[in-house]
């Protein structure tokens, strides 16, 4: 065995107590900088980021039922739904639709420009130019299909659709639906849906269609104690900054107490 | 020790001391994605048996989970056209059970959507043209069911599509040669020469209505 080399310290007995001191805080330090360390990771792998409701890097077109329910029904989440997506800075296209489609808003439009379309949904029953033109049923199937015509008329290389509905589709539209549905696959086009309290099997129905890359289904619900609305914005990872920080003090630490000790010998003036 | 070299030993030592942690995050990686490799083989193995016994109406998910950060071991594997192919498979066998009351009632209906959209996207990213081919075949075998159920002329016509483009893709897809003759000869009005035919009851009319070959 090699002797360790060093000077020898006539006084080293005395520094054994600091020695022991130094050993037991670096064993603390070291086994909590890898405990802060796993943790992170497995905050950072359990973390789901919440998604906004605008997909990113893509133009999108939001196409909002205006059917009967949904309009009576559901106005309240359109509104908040609607304020965020005005207040997102993006430009978007809009397509209203309920048995039939109609394009609102071509694809490309600031979204402040939702703003204007707030008043009907600002209390129940407000009377739009719409109504009588075509609230009636849920034929969700027009509204997409004529989402992903405008994308393809205007060359959007990178298009998405968010379908705001109560998804209470009419059952014997099905094969339309398939047949939409499969366009969108074959465009690569995502879709995100936002559920305004839907029925459970049509949320099931929708979340299956667009399973392993189709799309997602975000809900809404209006009952009482339900989930609150997600913003645009992605959510504050709180615990992964906290895990971070305290890593970075651990860290800190480490440097301010255990730094090897350096000296010089006194410079010539 | 003094200035200069006192500093050029400190750098040597941090930059060591980074290469080191560099080449521990690696290592721990590399074990992490080499145990998803293998949870991912015993998850396809399995999947692929409770596919094959199924007796209940619920496609297995084929799923596995992961430890390695970013699915760095399944995209390892490139799984994912595979898992995707399979699960499509699995869900048109749902959704076409040769059984009509339940190919044509709610719950048919809606696993036939399904099926339709999951067999689209698999087409979209398949690379192997066998098995885009093989897709597009069971695209329009579920069109045929749509056209039987509503908006006859528009499906069979997205049917004959989908088998032609099944054919195109892979020359040698005898079934959706079979299908698309089928279906030439089912939609065929009764007015023209496959029609009568069809309507007088002589429906072997085409290719497999010929004597067998003798060869040269």
């Amino acid at each position: 065995m090699r002797p360790r080399r060093g000077i020898p310290l006539a006084d080293a007995v005395a520094l054994g107590r600091a020695s022991r001191r130094t050993l037991v805080i670096r064993l603390v330090l070291g086994a909590g900088l890898v405990g802060a360390l796993v943790a992170a990771y497995l905050v950072a792998h359990r973390t789901r980021k919440a998604e906004p409701v605008l997909p990113t890097g893509t133009s999108p077109v939001i196409a909002i039922d205006m059917s009967w329910s949904v309009s009576y029904d559901n106005y309240r989440e359109i509104d908040r739904t609607l304020r965020d997506l005005a207040s997102s800075g993006r430009r978007v296209g809009l397509v209203l639709f309920s048995d039939v489609a109609y394009e609102a808003l071509p694809p490309g439009t600031p979204a402040t420009e939702l703003r204007s379309y707030l008043r009907f949904f600002a209390r129940r029953g407000v009377v739009s130019p719409w109504r009588d033109a075509f609230s009636g049923g849920t034929r969700i199937w027009t509204g997409l299909d004529l989402a992903r015509r405008i994308l393809d008329r205007d060359r959007v290389a990178n298009g998405s659709v968010v379908l705001i509905s109560d998804l209470a589709d009419a059952p014997n539209d099905r094969s339309r639906l398939a047949q939409t549905l499969v366009a969108f696959a074959r465009d690569h086009i995502p879709i995100r849906i936002v559920g305004l309290d839907p029925g459970r099997d049509d949320e099931h129905f929708f979340r299956n269609a667009l399973a392993h890359g189709g799309g997602t289904v975000t809900t809404l619900r209006s009952s009482p104690g339900a989930a609150p609305l997600r913003k645009t914005s992605p959510a504050f990872p709180t615990a992964l900054v906290a895990l971070a920080a305290t890593l970075a003090l651990l860290l800190g630490l480490n440097e301010r107490t255990l730094d090897r000790l350096e000296w010089t010998g006194r410079r010539p003036a | 020790m003094d200035g200069p070299e006192a500093g050029v030993t400190r750098r040597r030592r941090v930059l060591l001391g980074a290469a080191a942690a560099l080449c521990l995050a690696l290592a721990v990686v590399a074990v992490l994605a080499a145990r998803d490799a293998g949870a991912w083989r015993d998850a396809i193995r399995a999947g692929d048996l409770a596919d094959l016994t199924r007796t209940t109406g619920k496609a297995p998910t084929w799923h596995a989970d992961e430890t390695a950060p970013f699915g760095v071991g399944r995209r390892l594997l490139g799984v994912d056209d595979d898992l995707a192919y399979r699960r499509a498979i699995a869900r048109f066998q749902l959704a076409h059970t040769g059984i009509p009351s339940f190919d044509t009632g709610l719950e048919g209906t809606d696993l036939r959507v399904e099926a339709e959209a999951a067999l689209a996207r698999v087409i979209r990213a398949e690379h192997d043209r066998r098995r885009a081919s093989a897709a597009e075949n069971l695209l329009g075998v579920l069109a045929v069911l749509d056209a039987n159920q509503a908006d006859g002329s528009t499906s069979v016509d997205r049917a004959v599509l989908e088998f032609q483009a099944a054919i195109r893709l892979d020359p040698a897809n005898e079934q959706a040669k079979s299908n698309l003759e089928l279906l030439y000869h089912l939609s065929a009005p009764p007015s023209s020469l496959r029609g009568s035919q069809r309507k007088s009851g002589n429906t072997h009319s085409g290719a497999s209505a010929l004597p067998a070959g003798k060869g040269y």
